[in-house]
């Protein structure tokens, strides 16, 4: 197994985790169920959601801004 | 004498006729400007521009397609009937190009080495097998006639709401008027034209989200006041967090969206368009902020209504935002002017998004299934002009069915099904890309299976099917597991067999 396969195996796990990770936060299921307080019109759960949200958008711009380690990879 | 007519119907003065008329003619004018540009008589020259898309044009062509009919009505729609749960419309959105990121630089990469023009052409190289090639063209043909259609049935509503009394002879003038624009420029200059108008609509759908969330504040006040209003009239279960059974649905939206959004044919066929891995990376990288100053907005707009406009049901929920902007063009000469502004994003929205599916339904139809099972030997010529007369035919068909079907079912309706079906194709694209220990016959047996499971559950007649979801979560995603699970194991399977084949 090459370096640079093992370097890009643990980059993939490391996105996806990431990704997970973030996907367990966007759903509001931790936020109390009949909680009504809002905070400029939203509901405090709904700006919970969309603040993970954003932070997986940022991480995701981030990871299309990486130099592209594919452009010259075999296809599957 | 049919202009006077339509005056007639809609609240819409000269000055604003003007305005549609002359916004509608520049696309034509496009759709002309793009035939002079063409440089070849070939599929891709006018299927994928050449390949010669930038940063910018495809920034906005991709926007401009990825946010639809269905953005603008369809989610306001349905946050009129759920409330702040239907939130969730802004998360699949982003879904969409978090998948999309799995695999497009990559294909990029290849379509440009290997000239795909289709989204098959791909799966033809990678799988070498016809049976495959031609199933997965029926899945993406038939989802994206479905797409197509829903577009047309909301270019009608999107007249029929602001006509008031009138509005059904008004949804079949906007279904015909519309559809005949838009297959005229599709027709005149291809991908080229397209991409072009998508320049003008995806500026102005841009520009006019902004000034409809300015225009619905400074007309109803603050967000806050419109979720007091909803919290008065009881209805709390439109503010509060989702159930658990709503939460799961939450989970299958992120999925069936997202991967189904991410392998829409005419997406696959704009990372061919990229002249550079590069700009397309930047593209996506700005796209990726896209739903929170589009769909939230959408959103948004539809809590008002929901505080404003209490009443509407069923199918007319979907007229919620036209509702919206009836009221405030009623207001002010301002309010008129911007209304005439915003109206023009919505047409931009829809008509953006259903001429790409148009082009990528006449592409497919001519180059894998025309030209491989009835005229294998017919020219590139040939094909470019079939697939024109083809664009024309789906398109006047699909008008035809929006027209018949105009009161029959909802958005949002239209929209799941079609996600069951794309997704399927989803180990092919996505893990195919990546991984070459794929095999062709698991895929092609998981691919099967895949649609069987999710059409059955879809539409046989199970009990502990509630609203088209098993236990919250799509048909589309049980035929994905299966599919997923017998491609990866198949794969492996036959590889170990291979292994310790004594011969």
């Amino acid at each position: 197994m090459s370096s640079s396969f093992k370097h890009k195996t643990l980059n993939h796990t490391f996105i996806t985790v990431i990704y997970l990770f973030l996907l367990v936060l966007v759903i509001p299921w931790y936020w109390p169920e009949n909680d009504a307080r809002q905070f400029y019109g939203f509901p405090f759960w709904a700006l919970a959601s969309l603040g993970v949200l954003f932070l997986t958008s940022v991480f995701t711009a981030m990871l299309c801004l990486q130099n592209a380690e594919s452009a010259c990879e075999k296809v599957g | 004498m049919r202009e006077s007519r339509v005056s007639n119907l809609l609240p819409f003065g000269f000055g604003a006729w003007l305005f549609f008329s002359a916004y509608l003619c520049s696309l034509l004018l496009l759709g002309w400007l793009g035939r002079k540009a063409r440089k070849e008589d070939s599929l891709q020259d006018f299927y994928l521009a050449g390949r010669g898309f930038s940063f910018f044009v495809l920034f906005l062509t991709l926007y401009a397609t990825q946010y639809s009919g269905n953005t603008v009505f369809g989610v306001t729609g349905a946050s009129y009937r759920l409330g702040f749960p239907w939130l969730i419309s802004v998360h699949y959105m982003l879904a969409i190009i978090v998948f999309m990121r799995t695999y497009a630089f990559k294909l990029q990469t290849l379509a440009r080495s290997r000239n795909y023009v289709t989204p098959v052409d791909y799966l033809k190289d990678r799988f070498h097998s016809r049976l495959l090639a031609t199933i997965s063209s029926i899945v993406m043909i038939v989802a994206l006639s479905n797409y197509l259609l829903a577009q047309l049935m909301t270019m009608g509503r999107a007249l029929q709401g602001l006509a008031g009394p009138a509005g059904d002879i008004a949804y079949n003038y906007g279904v015909i008027s519309l559809a005949l624009i838009m297959v005229i420029y599709g027709t005149l200059g291809g991908l080229r034209a397209i991409a072009w108008t998508d320049v003008i609509q995806g500026s102005v759908l841009f520009v006019g989200f902004f000034v409809l969330l300015l225009l619905v504040i400074n007309q109803f006040g603050p967000l806050s006041i419109a979720t007091e209003t909803i919290a008065k009239a009881s209805d709390l279960d439109k503010l509060e967090r989702p159930n658990s059974s709503m939460l799961r649905e939450w989970l299958s939206y992120i999925f069936l969206v997202g991967i189904g959004g991410a392998l829409y044919p005419q997406f696959i066929q704009r990372i061919y368009s990229a002249r550079t891995t590069q700009g397309l990376r930047q593209s996506f990288a700005v796209m990726a902020f896209m739903p929170f100053i589009t769909a939230l907005i959408a959103v948004i707009i539809g809590i008002y209504a929901l505080a404003y406009i209490p009443g509407l049901e069923g199918a007319a929920t979907d007229q919620a935002l036209s509702s919206i902007l009836r009221i405030v063009q009623e207001q002010s000469l301002f309010g008129y002017a911007l209304v005439v502004l915003i109206f023009s994003a919505v047409l931009a929205a829809l008509m953006s998004t259903a001429d790409s599916a148009m082009l990528s339904i006449s592409s497919m139809f001519i180059k894998d299934i025309y030209g491989v099972h009835i005229r294998p030997n017919a020219s590139e010529q040939e094909l470019t002009r079939l697939g024109k007369r083809c664009s024309w035919i789906v398109v006047g068909l699909l008008s035809l069915l929006a027209i018949l079907l105009k009161e029959q079912t909802s958005l949002i309706g239209l929209l799941d099904r079609k996600f069951d079906l794309l997704v399927q194709l989803a180990p092919a694209f996505m893990l195919g890309i990546h991984w070459s220990g794929l095999r062709t016959g698991p895929v092609l047996i998981g691919l099967v299976l895949g649609i069987i499971i999710a059409l059955t559950l879809a539409f046989g007649p199970f009990s502990f099917v509630v609203a088209g979801k098993v236990w919250g979560f799509h048909p589309g995603l049980y035929g994905l597991a299966v599919n997923l699970s017998y491609a990866i194991l198949g794969s492996r399977w036959l590889a170990r067999r291979e292994n310790f084949d004594p011969i």
